[in-house]
């Protein structure tokens, strides 16, 4: 567990090679940290690409829409993501200090529609929940914490 | 990330490899929105090279995708990566978005 003050601008181990902790303030400018981090932690074990690339989407997706819509922009706030490597998966869990926000609870968008009648919002959710193959939400206290699992499979 | 622009006359074609974050994706609107003021009458946004694109990227294309349809010109994603082209499929968005392949064509 993490002291740090966020937004120092590197991931640092946790408990082992297979973890890594980044913290950053609610600032879309902070959010390649977390992207350097799941590069890094993908290289050391040479994890599968597609696999990497969806968490990249959805945790990009999941932090705008903290940033964007959490309720203390600039440095007031803070979110946690920790990486851990498991057996056969790779777990990130996402804690911040927004408004309660249940992703899991958003409408479903309908891709069916004509162009005309698409909705332009609301794709963000979409993504995430097609990009990970676990998601799971509670809150705890004051904060949210969103955990993303996505199998380390090649394809 | 850098976009590398190919302009033939009213012609414009926007490579936007890599990454297409939320940062990019305002870049990318930019790099759109200064080809339709320099009358672009076609746009085309290679994705040959992007590994994925954020919803806000999606946003800008649809978005001006519609605006240049209304205006009787066009814009289109050429080539999207295997990567590109699961995330389009996800949305809905790939067969209104993607140009058909060209047969014999550079693009």
């Amino acid at each position: 567990m993490s002291l740090d003050a966020p937004g120092r601008g590197r991931g640092k181990p946790a408990a082992g090679p297979g973890n890594l902790e980044v913290s950053l303030h609610h600032l879309a400018s902070e959010i390649p940290l977390v992207h350097e981090a799941l590069d890094e932690l993908a290289g050391r074990h040479g994890l599968p690409a597609r696999c990497v690339a969806r968490l990249h989407l959805a945790l990009e997706e999941h932090l705008a829409n903290i940033i964007a819509h959490g309720g203390k922009p600039g440095p007031a706030g803070s979110i946690t993501v920790r990486f851990a490597l498991e057996p056969a998966a790779l777990r990130v869990e996402i804690e911040d200090d927004a408004v309660p926000f249940n992703p899991l609870e958003a409408p479903a968008v309908n891709t069916a529609l004509p162009l005309e009648e698409k909705p332009l919002g609301g794709l963000g959710i979409h993504l995430i929940r097609k990009s990970v193959d676990e998601l799971e939400y509670r809150r705890a206290g004051n904060r949210n914490v969103l955990v993303m699992k996505n199998r380390l499979t090649a394809r | 990330m850098e976009i590398t622009k190919i302009i033939e006359r009213d012609n414009w074609e926007l490579m936007v490899p890599g990454r297409i974050d939320g940062a990019a994706a305002n870049q990318l609107e930019v790099e759109v929105l200064a080809a339709i003021r320099a009358g672009a009458k076609e746009i085309f946004i290679n994705l040959s090279q992007a590994e994925w694109i954020c919803s806000a990227g999606i946003r800008v294309l649809l978005q001006y995708h519609r605006q240049m349809k209304t205006n009787g010109k066009s814009l289109l994603v050429t080539r999207p990566s295997p990567g590109i082209s699961e995330i389009l499929e996800m949305t809905g968005f790939k067969n209104v978005i993607v140009e058909e392949a060209r047969p014999g064509g550079a693009r």
